[in-house]
């Protein structure tokens, strides 16, 4: 039987990219997040407050009544789940998105409040591949359509627009961009 | 079209080389490593506190922990500090096999079930320490920055070392195999 090489290309190419249509956004998205590191946390808004409370009211070995009491006063709505003092001089309080820090001599302090990136915390999950197990798999035979998608591309037209005219150029130079890099950096 | 076809079956071919040189080196590295313990394994119930008082008895054993996380590693997730009951006591916890610790442990209570290490260091460990490193330069697998850093970390622990009467410091940590957060 002779096979149609160019027509089962272009069905591999349409219905590889049809299913892997999410799976791209989801790691481009992620992509763009993490290729930014630097600048910011992909994955939590983090954002600092100064505070101030009557050191008076602060002492070492506070109960978890006092505690709920000083938080009400700072006027923190999140709920608390554990305190502690990590020297004799500070008070840490622990709650459910983010920590209060107070200087016991003092009275001022810092409130951190820590909340989950919506949908970048999610993809950034995915691509970190924090799920492992079958998640590792599904991902590999997602690299593996990438580049399935990428050599079918090349072959899918013919004519003016196909790989030997046109598209050499684009495949070129989408090749030596990532090389000068790798010269220059490497 | 003749063409086409013997270009789509190098890239093929190319395609389908990659992947099994990819097994090949995996097999030949012997780099996968199985599970030496797992969640259900039976683990010795014991406090922070305990464990830093007498490390020896449970280096290398499984062993369940409850305490308060005070950090998680912000960067990667993959370490966390868990202090005991007294509030003074607290240990290292690796993610291991449980892979990341999300950043919303920090505060909570949670009991750890993995495995104990100790290590300790001193004048012998330092100079395997360096000679490793001096492999590693001849054979440029580090970079500078590399370089100075580990150099960096065997100064500091040269210093501590100095300040302990028998010129020896120990390192505890436990690789978690699984953890679980109780709710207050």
């Amino acid at each position: 039987m002779k096979i149609n090489w160019r027509k089962l290309n272009n069905i591999l190419h349409r219905d590889v990219g049809y299913f892997f249509v999410g799976m791209t956004i989801i790691y481009s998205l992620s992509g763009i997040a993490l290729n930014h590191i630097d600048n910011w946390d992909p994955n939590y808004i983090i954002k600092n407050k100064s505070i101030a409370v009557d050191k008076g009211t602060l002492k070492a070995q506070m109960s978890k009544a006092e505690i709920d009491d000083l938080v009400k006063r700072l006027g923190i709505k999140k709920g608390i789940k554990n305190h502690y003092y990590p020297n004799p001089n500070i008070l840490k309080i622990f709650l459910h998105g983010g920590t209060v820090t107070l200087d016991l001599n003092t009275g001022k302090g810092l409130l951190e409040t820590v909340t989950r990136r919506r949908v970048f915390y999610e993809v950034n999950y995915l691509h970190y591949n924090h799920a492992k197990s079958l998640w590792t798999w599904f991902a590999d035979i997602f690299a593996a359509g990438l580049i399935l998608l990428a050599i079918t591309g090349m072959f899918v037209l013919r004519g003016k627009n196909g790989l030997k005219r046109r598209g050499v150029w684009f495949v070129l130079a989408g090749i030596l961009i990532p090389l000068v890099f790798l010269i220059m950096y490497l | 079209m003749k063409t086409y076809s013997i270009l789509f079956l190098i890239s093929l071919f190319v395609f389908s080389s990659c992947c099994n040189n990819n097994q090949k080196d995996e097999a030949s590295s012997g780099e996968h490593t199985a599970a030496v313990v797992s969640p259900s394994d039976e683990a010795i119930s014991v406090d922070v506190k305990e464990l830093l008082a007498n490390p020896g008895e449970y280096d290398g054993k499984l062993v369940a922990i409850t305490g308060m996380v005070t950090h998680v590693c912000k960067h990667s997730g993959k370490r966390l500090h868990l202090m005991g009951k007294d509030e003074k006591s607290k240990v290292r916890v690796e993610a291991g096999e449980v892979g990341k610790f999300e950043r919303e442990l920090v505060g909570s209570d949670v009991v750890i079930k993995g495995v104990f290490h100790k290590e300790v260091i001193d004048e012998e460990y330092l100079a395997k320490w360096a000679e490793k490193l001096e492999g590693e330069g001849k054979g440029e697998h580090m970079s500078h920055e590399e370089m100075e850093e580990e150099q960096g970390k065997m100064a500091r622990y040269r210093e501590m070392m100095g300040e302990t009467p028998d010129g020896k410091i120990e390192n505890y940590w436990v690789d978690a195999v699984s953890f679980k957060a109780e709710k207050l």
